[in-house]
């Protein structure tokens, strides 16, 4: 039985004259696990603020049903974090539990306790004392990662957690979302890496401003959709490849070269087969995903 | 020898009352400025602090002109004064394309020109340079009294706001997300700059003022990595270097706002060469080692 949890109603906001959200309306359901995609500037961190009531929309509304606007977890983007401010990974990671200790209530061990099974989730245990900026980048998204999962709440809010991770920490902390999403809760993920959005999550909502497409994973990650969203690259690709009469002797080689070269798959025999399938929406992918991070 | 010892570093304290009421108060502003200092410098707000630390001048200045060399006057007109460019500076950099550094320059320009221009309406020359580089031997009661009064109530505002401050300091968006304590946790620490740096302008004047604030706390960022002994080495190096300024100005009959500095500069020329992090002969060592270190996640 599923229920709604957040219901986001004709939502519409302005950062003073530049629309940044127009008129989306979609409703999440309690245990979902969702990405976000869309192009930069397509309104993603918009809606996750929203979605915390941090921004005041110009127009519609975000419903928490049954949830506690305090209940919701947040990662946010690693670059607004001062990584060199001298605190340590213990002292960092207890700032999730400050609905418990408010500003001054010291932790007692129920919150040791807590942050030391944490840590052990995303494989930094021993790592208590050191400080924040001796840590190298994915061992700094796996302290964000902890300090979320020490505020147990109902919702999770990720504003790109995979942007500049390794494959391996990507898999690590992948395993610890869906931990998460078994457990019951609901986990909203914005994700630039379509490869990873189809690979690991079920459900998907294509941003470009207004809402392009929410649903199932493949139903929105169509050429359509994601043309419409202005992943302009991609259309290229399709041409091109309507062009070929013999495409996918073609376009194989080239995916793989793409897929190694972005180190996204280890190469395992389940992602071999899954390789030989690419058809071309990955392919478009692909070359989305190179022309946007670079 | 011991009586040489004595009469050198000792006796100009206890002989002296005038010698006694400025290390007092040298040493209750060590004690809430500092921690202010490590603090703004860790928010990379250092030029705000400076800023603003000229901007008190011009409400001085008015509590100047209107009731003469009064503690009180000049403290209500630096606390206004230094809370409007406060709220100017930020709003300011929220609202207008202008890059944050240049407005606040503009800023203490126009406050030092403006405060220098009313204290000369009807002072001395004389009055000028107590304003500016303050009268740290010549501290009257009232003047005692104020500073311990604010170093108290920064002390007891900080040991409540510590928390929510270092969490705004290091992930300002995380921490909006738990808790509405922000906007608190921002403008309570401004408040308490302005009150330091009101403080601070007595007993050193409205240059040197900002001084006390914020070179103990650069020089504390080159001896250790962590928060807690930063504030006690912060706290430490100044009181030192206090107690130094005074024993110099006092035996050689230098300016002693001046001298407090100078020594202060001293130590972080010192610490800037040898300190443990990232003093400039430490990092070398440290630069040739690591490679050869391995990370493991």
């Amino acid at each position: 039985m599923m229920h709604t949890t957040i219901n986001i109603a004709d939502l519409t906001v302005y950062y003073r004259d530049s629309l940044a959200l127009d008129r989306v309306s979609a409703s999440i359901q309690k245990g979902e696990l969702l990405a976000v995609i869309g192009p930069n500037g397509a309104g993603k961190s918009t809606l996750i603020k929203s979605i915390m009531q941090q921004l005041k929309p110009s127009c519609g509304c975000v419903e928490l049903a049954g949830v506690n606007p305090k209940s919701i977890a947040y990662l946010p983007q690693s670059h607004q974090i001062d990584r060199k401010f001298p605190i340590s990974v213990r002292e960092f990671v207890s700032a999730g539990a400050w609905k418990r200790t408010g500003f001054w209530r010291q932790f007692c061990c129920l919150e040791e306790r807590d942050l030391e099974q944490a840590l052990e989730k995303v494989n930094l245990k021993g790592f208590e004392e050191r400080q924040i900026n001796t840590l190298s980048g994915g061992q700094f998204q796996r302290v964000l990662f902890a300090r979320m999962l020490m505020q147990d709440a109902d919702i999770l809010l990720l504003d790109e957690p995979f942007n500049a991770i390794d494959a391996q920490t990507t898999e690590e902390l992948m395993e610890v979302i869906n931990h998460c999403q078994q457990a019951g809760k609901t986990v909203i993920a914005v994700v630039h890496d379509l490869l990873l959005v189809q690979r690991f999550f079920p459900n998907t909502m294509l941003l470009a401003t207004q809402l392009i497409a929410h649903g199932k994973t493949e139903t929105v990650m169509t050429v359509e959709n994601l043309a419409k969203a202005g992943y302009q690259y991609w259309n290229q690709a399709v041409s091109n490849n309507q062009n070929h009469e013999n495409k996918h002797a073609d376009v194989t080689p080239n995916v793989a070269d793409s897929l190694n070269a972005l180190n996204v798959y280890p190469i395992a025999d389940a992602h071999m087969t899954r390789m030989e399938k690419v058809s071309e929406v990955s392919i478009k992918e692909v070359r989305v995903r190179t022309t946007y991070d670079s | 020898m011991i009586a040489d010892l004595h009469s050198l570093f000792i006796e100009p304290f206890s002989d002296f009352a005038f010698m006694q009421r400025a290390l007092w108060g040298c040493f209750v502003l060590s004690l809430s400025a500092t921690p202010i200092g490590v603090f703004l410098t860790l928010r990379k707000m250092s030029l705000t602090g400076d800023a603003m630390s000229h901007a008190i001048l011009p409400g001085a200045a008015i509590g100047f002109l209107i009731s003469g060399v009064s503690v009180i006057a000049m403290t209500i007109g630096g606390v206004i004064a230094g809370c409007i460019v406060a709220i100017l500076a930020g709003v300011v950099a929220r609202h207008s394309n202008a890059e944050e550094d240049s407005s606040l320059a503009t800023f203490y320009l126009l406050s030092l020109a403006s405060g220098v221009l009313i204290i000369s309406l009807k002072g001395s020359n004389i009055d000028l340079l107590h304003v500016l580089f303050g009268s740290t031997l010549a501290l009257n009661n009232e003047a005692l009294i104020l500073l311990t009064s604010i170093a108290t109530v920064t002390l007891l505002t900080l040991s409540v706001l510590y928390r929510p401050l270092v969490f705004e300091c290091v992930d300002p968006a995380f921490f909006r997300s738990i808790s509405k304590l922000s906007a608190v946790a921002h403008y309570g620490f401004l408040l308490l700059v302005v009150l330091n740096l009101v403080a601070g302008f007595h007993a050193l004047g409205t240059l040197m003022a900002v001084g006390l604030m914020l070179i103990p706390a650069a020089i504390a960022r080159f001896w250790t990595v962590k928060l807690g002994r930063m504030l006690v080495i912060a706290f430490m190096t100044s009181v030192v270097s206090c107690y130094l300024g005074l024993f110099i100005s006092f035996h050689v009959s230098y300016a002693t706002s001046p001298a407090i500095i100078l020594v202060m500069g001293c130590i972080y020329i010192v610490s800037l060469f040898f300190g443990q992090h990232s003093g400039l002969f430490i990092k070398k060592c440290t630069t040739n080692r690591t490679p050869n270190h391995q990370q493991t996640p």
